[in-house]
């Protein structure tokens, strides 16, 4: 393989292999997680384009969350008619306006107008945005027709939240199955997390290994949405924990480092813990 | 002049933690497109996500210790101006990512998966993706060109 590489640069040349830098192409999308109030019925988000080109921007609604898989895997799973059991907003949210040209140094405010049906129960209602970018159309050098010339153009889909609450709105989180296991050299912790109430659970999950001496030895932290059950993981490096007897301690907290508390739908910190025996390493 | 001096003192110590008050949000950058550059019939051209300068390089910037997934939708051929076709593909370290934009701490990781991250204390993470095209023997020459896409989710 690395002869095929190093027989791939040798032949393509200095000009294959200098910097491809085209024109930076960006957007930012502000805030990442937009909640609009059922008395006001609207919300917005801010696209900015602080590069060099203008930015082909276009803004959709799909209905996903985030599912676990066999392994603990956390994935979005999206869907584009969701069965009306779902809580989506996807359908009756719209966004203005849907396509746009911003220009560098740029903003472009989207605005969403929500026209829920008239029967609509009290609850959270659950969206994703979908920011779509790419470089506008610049024209092109003549390319030199005697060679073969390869390249991607990138198409940028930025995916934010949009929830949508009406009503009053509650939200919990309980544990189960709270287990560890050791797989080559990594130690995988798993724990089932299943929301109560008629609103999307978001918070961070801490876990401390803690010593039969009161010392924290490892521990990790992820921030969480759980819409539905999810059984995810979260992978330690084995070497980061002496072999010993330790008590895994989980917390969840309603806080986000990167969320406003005004986002969040409070509740109370919910804790769990285990014994786990760390086995020491085979050579 | 010493009251505008006293203001001008209170908004450069007040500077960082207006600095920090700034509402979060999610950028992604690409810095750098996907370029197989002058390719030869018959011979394939493989973009290492390290070794190579012309692989493509995306920036993502948001809120420190947000998760953020990502979702490559790889192309398995580009297609010419004249109708031709290059194969592409794709293995399980064509990308990597790297907290530092170096090509010496990278973590590799399989670009046809889904991929979850935690943003660093910073909130930046650079993110590369190679991969190889293999061109046929009867290629005619001219410019090949697909698109690729990056969907980058937070949670």
């Amino acid at each position: 393989m690395i002869k095929r590489f190093a027989l791939a640069l040798a032949l393509l040349g200095p000009a294959a292999i200098s910097p491809a830098v085209l024109h930076a192409q960006s957007v930012t999308v502000a805030p990442p997680v937009v909640v609009i109030d059922h008395r006001s019925r609207g919300g917005s988000i801010d696209l900015y384009n602080p590069s060099s080109v203008p930015v082909e921007v276009s803004v959709s609604l799909l209905y996903g969350y985030p599912v676990s898989d066999s392994l603990g895997n956390v994935d979005l799973n999206t869907m584009e008619k969701p069965p009306a059991s779902e809580p989506s907003a996807a359908g009756w949210i719209d966004a203005y306006p849907r396509r746009a040209t911003v220009l560098p140094g740029q903003k472009q405010t989207v605005r969403f107008l929500a026209r829920p049906p008239a029967d609509l129960a009290d609850r959270e209602y659950w969206s994703r945005i979908v920011v779509s970018s790419k470089a506008a159309a610049l024209a092109l050098a003549t390319p030199d027709t005697t060679k073969i010339t390869a390249s991607l153009n990138v198409e940028i889909r930025t995916i934010t939240t949009l929830l949508y609450r009406k009503g009053t709105v509650s939200s919990s989180v309980t544990t189960s199955n709270l287990r560890t296991a050791v797989h080559g050299d990594s130690l995988i912790t798993r724990v089932k997390l299943d929301p109560h109430g008629n609103a999307a659970w978001l918070g961070t999950l801490t876990g401390k290994f803690v010593g039969t001496d009161g010392k924290t030895v490892a521990e990790f932290e992820r921030p969480m949405g759980v819409y539905h059950a999810v059984d995810p993981s979260f992978i330690l490096p084995l070497d980061s924990i002496p072999p010993g007897r330790y008590h895994l301690h989980v917390e969840l907290k309603s806080e986000r480092r990167d969320l406003p508390r005004s986002t969040l739908v409070q509740s109370p910190a919910v804790r769990d813990s285990i014994e786990v025996a760390v086995p020491p390493r085979r050579p | 002049m010493r009251p505008r001096f006293l203001l001008f003192a209170l908004l450069l110590i007040a500077a960082p933690a207006l600095r920090g008050q700034s509402p979060p949000s999610l950028r992604v950058n690409v810095l750098r497109q996907l370029e197989f550059g002058s390719l030869i019939g018959g011979v394939d051209a493989t973009m290492a996500p390290a070794d190579s300068k012309a692989t493509a390089l995306f920036e993502i910037i948001g809120p420190a210790g947000a998760t953020v997934q990502l979702v490559f939708t790889l192309p398995d051929q580009i297609s010419g101006e004249g109708g031709g076709k290059v194969a592409l593909s794709f293995g399980p370290q064509s990308a990597a990512y790297s907290v530092n934009e170096s090509s010496v701490d990278n973590i590799p990781f399989d670009p046809r998966a889904p991929f979850s991250l935690k943003l660093p204390p910073n909130g930046r993470v650079v993110v590369m993706i190679g991969g190889m095209a293999r061109p046929s023997r009867q290629l005619i020459s001219g410019r090949y060109s697909g698109n690729l896409s990056l969907a980058v989710t937070t949670q």
